[in-house]
């Protein structure tokens, strides 16, 4: 692999060395198989023509040795970033505007996946994610993601059979006071986990993490009773 | 390829190389005539074919290129088999010799 990269990179670096060297050598060759052809009798044209013939196409070696050289990608990729050198410095606007358009997609992108991710893709930080359930409640049309009212709340964690533990949740904006300075932060407040909840596990978590999505704070509600008050009211 | 003279089978061309080159280092044109002397004229390795395998082995290690004087007093290119290719030889000669062991059973078979 190292050895194999260190050719290309010397080769492609030395090009022109390599491109002689091999005309070179192909020369050599040739020129030996017309000093056979002569020792056996052959005159020095017959022997070249001969030679020439038994050697085959010089220019199809030639291509299928730059093949074996494996540059060719390293060759169109050092061509293409030329040429577009070339249009950058001739079309200096339209390449700005092109550039600015790729960064505004990628950018997008970006955003979009991170979402996405935090969202839906990325496991929950806590011990066994696959066994959490959210429990919300529909309406007679079938409509779900409902919130539940506190006493139904307590219904369901008392009659839960299937369940290890449930836990409520209600967005919250809340006051930090850090040292002398005092925030705003969105978060959400929870009650108390049980102790055999998976989201217990979060408990090494500050007792208060305010955040911004929702999922990611369900995961990290662990102690937190902090407005248990103002929800239940 | 005339009556009596064999193209190469594809993939051997390497391993004979590498053979060729086991014995001392050599330039394009020696390992060609080594290859076809040994083989007693039945084998003929085709320039077309030669070169590139010479840079491919090159590429991968496996030989290596220096320039030096011929026989003859000229500037040739040489080539000579590196540890990485010594042991690359020895492990294609056992494969050769298992997979030509194996289709003589196949064809001995009644």
């Amino acid at each position: 692999m190292l050895d194999d990269l260190r050719f290309r990179l010397r080769t492609l670096c030395r090009r022109n060395v390599a491109e002689d060297d091999l005309d070179d050598e192909l020369r050599f060759h040739l020129e030996r198989a017309v000093e056979q052809h002569e020792a056996r009798g052959l005159s020095a044209r017959e022997a070249r023509r001969r030679a020439r013939l038994e050697f085959g196409q010089v220019d199809a070696i030639k291509d299928d040795c730059r093949q074996s050289w494996g540059i060719r990608q390293l060759d169109a990729l050092q061509q293409d970033v030329v040429h577009a050198l070339r249009l950058i410095r001739k079309h200096p606007a339209l390449s700005a505007v092109a550039a600015v358009s790729l960064a505004i997609g990628i950018g997008l992108n970006t955003a979009l996946f991170a979402l996405l991710d935090a969202t839906i893709l990325r496991r929950l930080p806590v011990d066994r994610p696959e066994q959490l359930v959210d429990v919300y409640t529909s309406d007679v049309d079938g409509f779900s993601w409902y919130g539940s009212s506190y006493p139904d709340y307590l219904d369901l964690r008392r009659g839960a059979r299937t369940l290890a533990g449930l836990v409520g949740y209600v967005p919250a904006v809340g006051a930090v006071r850090t040292g002398d300075r005092t925030r705003a932060l969105a978060g959400e407040a929870v009650t108390a986990a049980p102790t055999c909840c998976p989201l217990r596990c979060c408990s090494r978590e500050p007792p208060v993490t305010p955040v911004r999505s929702a999922p990611r704070c369900r995961a990290r509600c662990g102690r937190s009773t902090r407005t248990w008050s103002s929800w239940r009211a | 390829m005339t009556a009596d003279r064999l193209d190469l089978p594809q993939g051997t061309l390497e391993l004979l190389i590498l053979k060729t080159l086991a014995l001392e280092p050599q330039h394009g044109w020696g390992i060609s005539e080594r290859i076809r002397q040994v083989s007693r004229e039945v084998l003929e390795v085709r320039q077309g074919s030669l070169y590139p395998a010479l840079h491919r082995l090159e590429r991968r290690g496996w030989i290596a290129a220096s320039w030096g004087t011929s026989e003859h007093n000229r500037r040739a290119k040489y080539y000579a088999l590196t540890p990485k290719g010594r042991r690359q030889l020895e492990s294609d000669v056992e494969a050769w010799r298992a997979l030509t062991t194996a289709v003589g059973h196949v064809l001995d078979a009644g």
